[in-house]
């Protein structure tokens, strides 16, 4: 399918190349904030799992930059601006956004990119070096972290909860009592599990379906907000909670389910709530757009801002176009 | 709400000697040879929720030949279970799901561990590259059953393989490979003896160089290599140093090339098997996401760094699927199975795969299908000779063939000799010169007609010379009957005018011993001459006049009593009748009636008899006779030609088209019966592309093909030509002016331990009303775009697959009956919009052998500005009576992904869609569309979309305007339609537009409760289910229908995630509603729904709550049967339940 069909059949692909996003998921942020005024007064971020980045970009343009005419400004000042964040930031010396993933991240202005492994005990350290920060005082944790989605659906849904885990580990270490994460979340067969578990951490747990996130999909976000550790907890990466056991005492907590005072079956169903309103595009329809704009110019499709990431299998395409004879690599 | 049957992905495999534990869902299967097949001697369930996603054994001691006393190791998720078999029988082996263990983490892979103390202890590995053993002492508290060994490296795993260091004996060593999501091979060693205390363990290696997520590792049974698998297509294989390297920490061995790279496999591999091998060789198996298994070899002496795919297995799993999810390789190494998404088993030789260098031209008494090559140098048996002493001699070549059964045939050469050969089940060949005939040179003229005489399969054969003589011959496979080759001269009959162009035989019903052949010539509009033939003579010669443009392809004469009806099918496609009852050689005889695009405009390249019937008797004047076409359109058709002799009238309906995509191209359609089984099989075959295809349509599988170089060339095939001997097949052809022969045999094995269904999730579900069929048709339709009409066995409660139609190119989106169940309209994405005829052939007692037809009788009309990916995402469809009562058409309406809505009417009898109203409801996206007539008189239209809303149209005043008049819960057509344009549907005819749901309505549900109450059921991806009960009225200023009363309930967090469907259980006589939804989470729950007078009070009550093991669920729909009502539950895969 071509760019320009795909435009039709996706206008949040669109709309994030018309506006200088590197990926349509900006817009769910975008919808869950208006929702939550996730934003609101919120000075440190973390985002997690942050390639291509199009989440950061977001935080960056609501936090740090806000101008009107985003995608030139984005586009000349990120080349520009690259290597000195601090420049931009110092429009609004507080803010301070730190960007996590394993694979490299094409620089964004106002934030901190590091290549880092999220579950990894070092990681912590080094997040709150360029917080600038010797305490957990973060405002906001986002995660919009996927698998590679295998097709059995049990095995996706595990590796999904693990990512989540991990980053509420991460985030039990940052967070300020107070503050709020926000996390992608498959609402599969064990959902209610996962909530039970992040329950335990946050006030109020709510589960958000952006308009921008399609119906069809399983994808969902949860929200929580107000952190409220319980009394005692010591959060650590070295030892993290939930993520299989650690240690020999670990085994009997992880054989026995977590539980609520109100779902003592270690299940609980959170609160559905839909971001966006019904007047924004509707990511399953398909539109007919027209072929002038308003000005009555022909429209034209315009190329994505970043080229997808380069697939694992790229080296074998490559091989077979290389090979020829019909795509078979046999001798 | 019991479950009763299952089908879905088959996640783990493994043998036991010669029998097969298979893990599908929660269920472990066993399957056990018998004869040359494997039977399921019995299923248990062993998990409550998880799947079985590994299978490990133990064995007392390693010679063990009694399968008593070995131990099964089960795990699935976050739980396993150790059983003590004790025999294989059904009733010894006790499993029970209660008895299921809870590990600390998911387990990647397990295994059995010595014990010294008879306590029986395992080996965990879990996804956070954490190894744990287990004893199964129950006295003790379970969390003290496990022991903990600290990870080197806590990273999240896809893969896993652990396995005791057998080098060292009675050892509890382990050894460790893990595959990472980040693409990293991790390699360590654990000491698991009770007496080692736990101590820090270090990587003893990183094996680096993979570009994706390592799905799966193997390590050799030597221990010395490991191989790994991944996202980036590849296999690679490592030398493990294993002895080398002792666990310290800080001591780890980064390798960062493989010993070897295998490329090829088109998608993600999803696992590698080491094959036994030798001093100089590697051998691996591999299984995939692109439906193959491959089998790799490495030459250890070989410079080049690659793994060498010897061969390729591709899938006998739905070719439109995805995924073979587990692999077995039997202990002896002959053979392998696989297991699909598809929920389909698979065996396959692997013989012929490892032995590379062995003949492949030699016969096995295997368990597959065999085929044996040659090419003959016909040079040895006909010497070049020169017509002309001194001139070089003209090559010879082949023309024209006809195969005497399987282990015969005739070839005319190109010179004027007629060969005959005999073909041994050894291969050995016996020629014999039939005659010479300079006449002959170049003929195309060669024709068989089979016939049975005192017990013996015999053949007459015609030849055509070059004037219009034929020569009549009898033959047997052993060579010419009774007439010595000297006489064959006298027998050369005139037949024709002019050099004949094809003789064509009927292949008569089988108690018809007179053959019929039309000889056609090289003229378009010269009469086609039609020989009644006994033995090797015409007994009687008629003429045929052809149709305009008719050249003849096949020919079928049917005789009942009196009467002969020939039917003939012509080169572009069509079909004619001819009356040869009462011909005679003076006059040519005209076609009684011809009927064009039976195949499009495609050569029909077969016509066999099916069967025939009359209402009373033999001599009735109105009969029908049921027969098959095949045609280079790519189908293959049933057909019955209803005969009233009294008026000379003949219909021809088409009662089934099947288009079998594997060959493109097909020759002919036969059902053969295989003896050693019982079981009947449709067979087709044609070509596709450059091969000769021997498709099993019943299995859906290939069941042999030969790479021929395309079908345009003289070719001729048999099946063997008695009962015993259909199992044969004998393929001749001319390549490269050259005789080939290829002999199939055994064409109709069966490789199928587990019949396979959707190779992708199912996305809708529909069941026929039960009026037509003594077992109500399921039609399933899913992202595979193959729509498969099944019903549910009453003895086994599984779905037993009547047909399939994979006609839609997009993946199907909905599915809705007519209310006569004659009809199935179908959806999917680009518009594409198809009514399907469906007719039921034959009993219509379906365990007992019927089956029925399905014709594609129409598709929707596609917009021509079409939006790319527009999706008609949901149907529904009311009849619409005609004058004296009997349907005349359907209306069907279609709600679509740009929120346009359509309503067309489908007309029976012209087989086509009109569009009677056609507009948008907003511009969210719709997915559901549920007619109603009220009793009043009033067509409802209620749609739901992505923005929540339930909208109630009434469309009555648009149906009238198109001439249809609509009363108390009928609407009818007595006249034509009306009106040239469609009208438009537009807000004025809303009666209201309410906000039910946050977001997306995943299914709506309208029932009737009479006296114009309805209830509205809904559910959401909000979590929520909707209750609305509603009272309509005629609104007495508009004649618009309104809502007179209203009452609605919302269930917030009905279930953990998205409802997807929703269905009414109880008839409208019980006093309580009771309806079953179900969603993402895989809960079923059975609701209780009370209704107080005038809505005052609306509650409803969870009565059942059980869980299936089928990930998103889609749809459910209710079933019934003689052994009581089920529900079908159907997403990825399909669960069947009690009531």
């Amino acid at each position: 399918m071509g760019k320009s069909s795909k435009d039709k059949r996706d206008s949040y692909y669109r709309l994030a190349k018309e506006q200088g996003y590197r990926a349509r998921s900006a817009y769910k942020l975008l919808q869950l904030d208006a929702q939550f005024n996730l934003f609101k007064d919120v000075t440190r971020v973390v985002d997690l799992c942050a390639a291509p980045g199009s989440w950061s970009q977001v935080l960056s343009r609501s936090l740090v930059a806000k101008t009107s005419n985003e995608r030139d400004i984005t586009a000349t000042t990120e080349k520009k601006v690259a290597d000195s964040p601090v420049e931009i930031s110092s429009k609004k010396p507080k803010v301070k956004i730190v960007a996590l993933d394993l694979q490299p991240m094409t620089p964004l202005p106002g934030v901190i990119t590091l290549q880092a492994d999220i579950t990894h005990p070092s990681t912590l350290p080094l997040v709150l070096k360029h917080l600038e920060s010797d305490s957990a005082n973060v405002d906001l944790v986002v995660s919009d972290g996927a698998p590679d989605v295998t097709g059995l659906h049990d095995l996706d849904e595990y590796i999904q909860a693990q990512l989540l885990l991990a980053a509420l580990n991460l985030a039990t270490c940052v967070l300020r009592p107070g503050g709020n994460f926000v996390a992608k979340i498959f609402r599969g067969r064990d959902v209610a599990e996962l909530y039970c578990k992040l329950r335990i951490f946050f006030e109020r747990v709510t589960v958000a379906k952006p308009r921008s996130s399609r119906g069809s999909s399983i994808e969902a976000f949860v929200v929580c907000e107000n952190y409220t550790p319980p009394e005692g907890f010591k959060p650590s990466l070295e030892n993290p909670i939930w993520t299989g056991p650690t240690k020999k005492e670990d085994i009997a907590g992880q054989i026995t389910e977590v539980s609520l005072e109100d779902a003592p079956s270690g299940r609980w169903v959170a609160p559905f709530v839909v971001c966006g309103d019904l007047s924004e595009w509707d990511s399953d329809a398909t539109y007919q757009l027209p072929d002038t704009d308003e000005n009555g110019v022909k429209r034209v499709s315009i190329d994505p801002i970043q080229p997808p990431t380069a697939p694992p299998y790229k080296t074998a395409i490559e091989m077979r176009r290389r090979l020829g004879n019909g795509g078979k690599i046999e001798e | 709400m019991k479950s009763r049957s299952y089908v879905g992905p088959v996640t783990s495999l493994a043998f036991l000697g010669d029998d097969l534990f298979a893990g599908h869902g929660s269920d472990l299967k066993l399957f056990s040879p018998s004869g040359s097949r494997f039977t399921l001697k019995w299923r248990k369930r062993v998990f409550k929720r998880e799947r079985i996603q590994g299978i490990q054994f133990q064995a007392p001691s390693l010679d063990c030949e009694s399968p008593s006393g070995i131990k099964v190791l089960l795990w699935g998720g976050k739980r396993f279970q150790i059983v003590q078999l004790g025999g294989l029988d059904e009733e010894i082996i006790k499993i029970s799901p209660e008895d299921e263990i809870p590990a600390p983490d998911w387990i990647i892979h397990s295994t059995f561990l010595e014990s010294k103390d008879g306590i029986t202890k395992i080996a965990l590995m879990t996804a956070h590259n954490t190894i744990l053993t287990y004893k199964h002492d129950l006295t003790i508290p379970m969390a003290e059953r496990f022991k903990f060994y600290p990870s080197p490296e806590r990273c999240l795993l896809y893969s896993a393989n652990i396995v005791r260091d057998n080098t060292q004996s009675n050892s509890n060593s382990l050894i460790a490979f893990a595959g990472t999501v980040f693409g990293e091979v991790l390699f360590w060693k654990v000491d698991a003896s009770d007496e080692v205390p736990v101590q820090e363990i270090g990587l003893s290696g990183r094996y680096l160089s993979h570009e994706g997520s390592v799905f799966g590792v193997s390590i050799s049974p030597d221990l010395k290599y490991a191989a790994s698998c991944s996202d980036d297509r590849t296999i690679r294989l490592w030398e493990t140093n294993y002895l080398s390297t002792n666990g310290q920490l800080n001591d780890c061995l980064e390798v960062k090339e493989p010993l070897a790279i295998g490329w090829g496999h088109q998608a993600r591999i999803w696992g590698t098997r080491f094959l036994k091998s030798d001093k100089d060789e590697i051998k691996i198996l591999s299984f995939s996401e692109d439906l193959t298994a491959k089998t790799w070899i490495f030459n250890k002496s070989s410079p080049k760094k690659s793994l060498v795919c010897t061969q390729t297995f591709k899938s006998l799993h739905s070719a439109s699927g995805k995924n073979i999810w587990s692999l077995a390789v039997h202990p002896s190494e002959t053979a392998f199975v696989t297991g699909g998404a598809d929920s389909g088993i698979a065996s396959w030789n692997l013989g012929k795969a490892l032995n590379v260098s062995s003949q492949s031209g030699s016969v096995e008494d295997g368990p597959t299908t065999t085929i044996q090559e040659t090419i003959v140098n016909l040079d040895e048996i006909l010497p070049p000779t020169s017509s002309v002493p001194g001139k070089k001699p003209v090559k010879d070549e082949p023309r024209k063939y006809v195969a005497l059964g399987s282990h015969a045939f005739i070839v005319a050469m190109s010179s004027g000799w007629l060969l005959h050969c005999a073909l041994s089940s050894t291969g050995s060949k016996k020629w014999q010169k039939l005659g010479f005939w300079p006449q002959i040179k170049n003929t195309s003229a060669l024709g068989m007609g089979k016939y049975e005489e005192n017990g013996q399969i015999k053949y007459t054969v015609l030849l055509g010379d070059n004037t219009g003589k034929l020569l009549f011959l009898e033959a047997n496979s052993e060579g010419l009957i009774s007439t010595e080759v000297e006489e064959v001269e006298t027998t050369w009959v005139q037949i024709c005018e002019s050099r004949p162009s094809d003789i064509l035989f009927s292949n008569s019903q089988k108690d018809y011993n007179s053959l019929y052949a039309a000889v056609a010539t090289f003229k378009p509009n010269e009469q086609i001459m039609l020989l009644q033939i006994q033995g090797a003579t015409a007994r009687k010669t008629l003429s045929l006049s052809p149709p305009e443009t008719f050249p003849f392809t096949k020919i079928l004469v049917h005789q009942r009593g009196h009467k002969r009806i020939l039917i003939a099918g012509s080169r572009h496609g069509a079909l004619a009748i001819y009356d040869i009852s009462n011909g005679d050689e003076t006059q040519a005889i005209q076609p009684a009636q011809v009927w064009r695009h039976i195949h499009d405009d495609e050569s029909i390249t077969s016509l066999e008899y099916k069967s025939s019937s009359s209402l009373r008797n033999d001599e009735d004047a109105q009969f029908k006779i049921n027969f098959i076409s095949t045609g280079r359109s790519g189908a293959y058709k049933f057909h019955t030609l209803s005969v009233n002799d009294t008026t000379a009238e003949y219909e021809l309906s088409e009662t089934n088209a099947v288009y079998p995509a594997a060959v493109p191209r097909v020759e002919s359609y036969q059902i053969l019966q295989h003896e050693a089984s019982n079981n009947s099989y449709e067979i087709v075959y044609g070509f596709w592309g450059r091969d000769f295809v021997l498709w099993n349509q019943t299995l859906k599988i290939e069941a042999a093909s030969y790479d021929c170089e395309g079908g345009n060339r003289s070719w001729d095939f048999s099946f063997g030509p008695t009962d015993t001997a259909r199992n044969d097949g004998l393929f001749v052809f001319t390549k490269a002016k050259k005789c080939h022969i290829v002999q199939f045999s055994n064409i109709l094995h069966d490789p199928l331990l587990q019949t396979p269904f959707h190779g992708r999730e199912l996305k809708a579900l529909a069941v026929s009303p039960a009026t037509l069929f003594p077992y109500q048709i399921i039609a399933t339709g899913a992202e595979d775009t193959v729509i498969r009409f099944s019903y549910v066995n009453p003895q086994t409660s599984e779905l037993n697959l009547l047909t399939a139609r994979k006609t839609h190119t997009t993946g199907i989106q909905d599915l809705v009956w007519s209310s006569c169940g004659g009809w199935l309209f179908s959806s999917g994405s680009i518009e594409e919009v198809y009514c399907w005829r469906v007719n039921i052939e034959g009993p219509a007692d379906i365990p007992n052998g019927a089956s029925i037809g399905v014709v594609k009788e129409a598709a929707y009309d596609i917009s021509t500005d079409s939006l790319p990916d527009l999706r008609v995402c949901g149907l529904d469809v009311m009849t619409v009576d005609g004058e004296n009562g009997r349907h005349v058409g359907f209306l069907l309406g279609m709600v679509r992904s740009d929120s346009s809505i359509k309503l067309a009417f489908y007309d029976i009898t012209s087989k086509k869609f009109i569009t009677v109203a056609e507009g948008f409801y907003k511009t969210s996206c719709l997915l559901q569309i549920c007619f109603h007539v009220t009793d009043h008189g009033s067509v409802l239209m209620f749609t739901a979309g992505t923005d929540g809303h339930v909208t109630i149209w009434d469309i009555t005043g648009i149906l009238i305007e198109s001439n249809m008049t609509v009363g108390s819960k009928h609407i009818r057509l007595d006249r034509g339609l009306k009106g040239s344009s469609p009208a438009k549907l537009q807000q004025e005819q809303w009666i209201s537009c309410q906000s039910f749901h946050q977001n997306s309505i995943k299914c709506l549900e309208v029932f009737d409760k009479g006296e114009d109450e309805v209830v509205m059921l809904s559910g959401g991806d909000d979590t929520a289910i909707s209750v609305a009960c509603i009272k309509f009225k005629r609104g007495e200023a508009s004649g618009k229908g309104e809502i007179e009363r209203s009452a609605s309930k919302l269930i917030e967090r009905a279930h953990a995630s998205a409802v997807t469907t929703i269905k009414v259980v109880s008839s409208v006589d019980q006093p309580h509603l009771e309806f079953v939804s179900s969603g993402v989470d895989q809960q079923i729950k059975k609701w209780s729904l009370k209704i107080a007078e005038y809505f005052t009070e609306v509650t409803t009550e969870v009565v059942e709550d059980v869980y299936v093991n089928i990930p998103d669920v889609a749809a459910i729909c209710l079933v019934e049967s003689t052994v009581g009502s089920k529900l079908v539950v159907g997403g990825v895969g399909v669960e069947v339940l009690d009531l």
